[in-house]
Formats: C-alpha cells, sequence, structure tokens
C-alpha cells in the first residue's frame, strides 16, 4: 500500500537545556483522500508532529515520507522544495502578507514555486471564486473579516495543487460561526479528494468533522479512530432532554 | 418541582400562549420544538394540561372538536406565570452521567489496567457522539432551524467537557 504520508517509528528529542522527548516512537500512517484530524493537548507532540511532516523541522530518529518524499534524507533546498510544491499551509493567524492584494496573496506560493504569473494569476482567481471571495480580489488582507482572510489562506494553501493540506487550529482565531465555514469549506475540500492533516487542541474540530481522529499524548499515540459520518441517528438518541427512560 | 416536569409545565404552557390546541396537537407540537430530542408521553400531557387548568393557568375553549377532544388555551394568569419562568435563569444542580461517576468511582479501587480501558472506551464514544452531533447540527441548519442547530452544537460542548473530564481523569489517576 502507497501511503501518502508514511510515519515509521519517529522520534524528536529537544536538547536545548532540560532534555524533552516531544514525539516518542510514533508510527503513523495516512491514505490519500484521508481527512486525519491530530488532536492532543499542549505538549502532547502535535505541533512537533505536524513541523515534521511540513518539513519544517527533523526528526531525531525514524524516517518519515509524504508523497514519496523521504524528509528524513531530504537536503534543505530538497526540503524547500517540498514544502512549496507538496504542502499548502493554512495556519491559526492566517499568515496572509498584509501590503499585497487578495489576489496577489494567494498567487504568491505558485510564482516562488516557477509558476508563470498569467497563469498563476488565473489560478488565483479561480480559486477564489470557488471559495466565494471574487468580489474582494482588490482588497487587502487588513480590510477582510477573520472568516474571510482564511478562506483567502485555504486558497493561497491549494494554489500549487497540494498533495497535502496542513491545517493547524485553523478556527483558533475565528467566531463559532466563521470556525464552522472554514471547517465547512475543508470538509468540501477532502470530499473532492484533498487529503488533509488537521492538528487540533479541539475535540469539537477534531472528531466533529476528521474522519479519523489520531490522539498523541505525552509524544505518542494514544488512540487512532475511525469514525462513522452520518450515521442516521434519532435526534434522542444523542440529546435528551427529557421524555421517559429509553 | 423541578426539571423535567417543570419545563414540560411551562413548554405545553408556552404553546398554549400561542393558539387554543389539543391535547395530542400539544405533544406534537412539543416535539416538534424540541427537534426530536423528546419523545413525550400522551398520558403525561393530558397530566400535565389537567394540572394547569387546576391552577387557572389554562382553560378548556369550550368547543370540542370534531372528535370531542378537549382545546385549551392560556389564561392571563398563565401568560403571567409563563413570562415570569422564562425570565427565571436555571439554577438547578448540575447534571452529571451517575453511571459513568459510578463505574469510575469503584474501578479506582481496582488495578490501573481496568480504568484505563474503561477511559478509553469511554472516550471512543463520546468522539462518535460528537461526530454524530455535528451532522446533526448541520442537518437542521440546512432545514433552516437554528434552535435545534443550537442545541446540537450544546450537545457538543457538553461533549467537549466530557472528553476534558476524561483527559483530567488520566492526568490524576490513570497514567499508565
Amino acid at each position: 500500500m502507497g501511503w501518502l504520508i508514511d510515519i515509521t517509528e519517529v522520534s524528536k528529542v529537544f536538547t536545548g537545556g532540560a532534555r524533552t522527548v516531544a514525539l516518542d516512537d510514533v508510527t503513523l500512517q495516512i491514505a490519500a483522500g484521508e481527512f486525519t484530524a491530530v488532536m492532543g493537548a499542549s505538549g502532547s507532540g502535535k505541533s512537533t508532529l505536524l513541523n515534521l511532516v511540513a518539513g519544517l523541522d527533523r526528526a531525531t530518529s525514524g524516517r518519515i515520507v509524504v508523497d514519496g518524499i523521504d524528509l528524513t534524507r531530504a537536503n534543505e533546498s530538497q526540503l524547500a522544495r517540498y514544502r512549496r510544491s507538496h504542502v499548502g499551509f493554512v495556519f491559526q493567524f492566517f499568515n496572509l502578507l498584509s501590503n499585497l492584494t487578495v489576489l496577489e496573496n494567494v498567487m504568491v506560493p505558485a510564482e516562488l514555486a516557477g509558476m508563470r504569473s498569467g497563469e498563476a494569476r488565473a489560478r488565483a482567481a479561480e480559486l477564489l471564486k470557488e471559495l466565494g471571495m471574487a468580489d474582494v480580489h482588490r482588497s487587502y488582507a487588513a480590510n477582510l473579516s477573520g472568516g474571510q482572510r482564511q478562506r483567502v489562506a485555504i486558497a493561497r494553501a491549494l494554489i500549487n495543487r497540494p498533495a497535502l493540506v496542513l491545517a493547524d487550529e485553523p478556527t483558533g482565531a475565528l467566531d463559532s460561526r466563521s470556525g464552522d465555514q472554514v471547517m465547512g469549506l475543508l470538509v468540501e475540500l477532502n470530499r473532492r479528494g484533498q487529503t488533509i492533516l488537521l492538528v487540533t487542541h479541539d475535540a469539537k474540530l477534531a472528531a466533529g468533522h476528521g474522519r479519523r481522529v489520531v490522539t498523541l499524548r505525552d509524544g505518542r499515540v494514544h488512540d487512532d479512530v475511525r469514525l462513522q459520518p452520518q450515521r442516521a441517528a434519532e435526534p434522542a438518541e444523542l440529546v435528551r432532554l427529557g421524555g421517559d427512560e429509553a | 418541582m423541578y426539571g423535567q416536569g417543570m419545563s414540560l409545565r411551562f413548554g405545553v404552557l408556552g404553546l398554549l400562549a400561542e393558539e387554543p390546541l389539543h391535547g395530542y396537537e400539544v405533544k406534537t407540537r412539543f416535539e416538534e420544538m424540541l427537534g426530536g430530542t423528546w419523545k413525550v408521553n400522551i398520558g403525561s400531557v393530558y397530566q400535565v394540561l389537567q394540572r394547569l387548568e387546576r391552577d387557572g393557568l389554562v382553560e378548556a375553549t369550550g368547543d370540542r372538536g370534531d372528535r370531542g377532544r378537549q382545546a385549551y388555551r392560556a389564561t392571563i394568569a398563565g401568560i403571567s406565570g409563563l413570562n415570569e419562568w422564562l425570565e427565571d435563569p436555571d439554577s438547578q444542580p448540575q447534571l452529571l452521567r451517575e453511571d459513568f461517576y459510578v463505574r469510575l468511582l469503584l474501578l479506582g479501587r481496582h488495578p490501573n489496567g481496568h480504568l484505563a480501558r474503561l477511559l478509553d472506551r469511554q472516550r471512543r464514544v463520546y468522539l462518535q457522539r460528537m461526530r454524530d452531533l455535528a451532522d446533526q447540527e448541520k442537518i437542521a441548519r440546512e432545514d433552516g432551524r437554528l434552535q435545534v442547530a443550537l442545541l446540537f452544537k450544546g450537545g457538543q460542548l457538553h461533549t467537549e467537557a466530557e472528553l476534558k473530564f476524561l483527559d483530567a481523569v488520566v492526568d490524576e489517576m490513570g497514567k499508565e
């Protein structure tokens, strides 16, 4: 079986000051097309895992292969190419450039990856249209609401047709309704085949939207469960306000 | 009288403050209003209607329907009683799941392995429930039923609290 993400016996130890084992012998495989949520409290290792899969940091031991690229053996320029072309990032605080328009923000990763400007512009416009943001092309990010900014960030994450979208607490800075809309968008992208790895401390996000929930605790995989979506459950089997006991 | 009994009483009174209804109409409207989260017995509805009538909060409209069914409406006293209840904050004791707590208390006296297994299984139940509630919330929103959607959102927030509680139990009792 070819996994999109293949993590084998990965550990990460930080040695500055006190020695901290952030990840301890983690093995985890994720297939293309999955919507996996990695959940854990702060200090559980989820951010470390995200950074390793993102190619932003290196494992102390073990092996990580994403989209056929062995991140544990790649050199710095290979890692940079990997981050540009194979992964799309959605962050909690959007990380948009405030002196660029919405359209320009979305184009940045495409131009860095060497896409011609005209093509990048056309693809950025198309993505913004799909995400319901066609009317704000020329706005500056600073003038948008949080929910709009995150949708722009999602368009930016998708522009290079990444094999994997990494979402790190994508609703952490949003109100509840905007957060639901952003999650709805990620679910829809996944329905169309996009592999998504969501990292969050929030069980509502993880279990409410992910198909698979991996729980990290103290740097280890504590649980890995596939949830049944759209079970035809009677409301009263889920929430009971009152009535006769079943 | 606390809890369920009171909310059925005032739920019925609230419906009758809108328009006169027969017992069976009260039952179906009540269940509909609550998005299927409360199946109420017709016998309980008639009992509530009788008590509301005895207390002067509703009255029979006088005319019987085609099958001899009696319709009721709220009286002035009923409407003012309803308004008072609606303004009262809820100060009942927190409801906790007694089954789980009693298991927890008993398992706490046994070797850790059992406790860890219970916690893991319970956790999976809550995660699946979270997914089911999120699905139901989505359906309610798509149907334009905001209040029912919020009910399911409330369920998710409570489930989140249960999951956090399990984590707290693990931290304090269940480290393998």
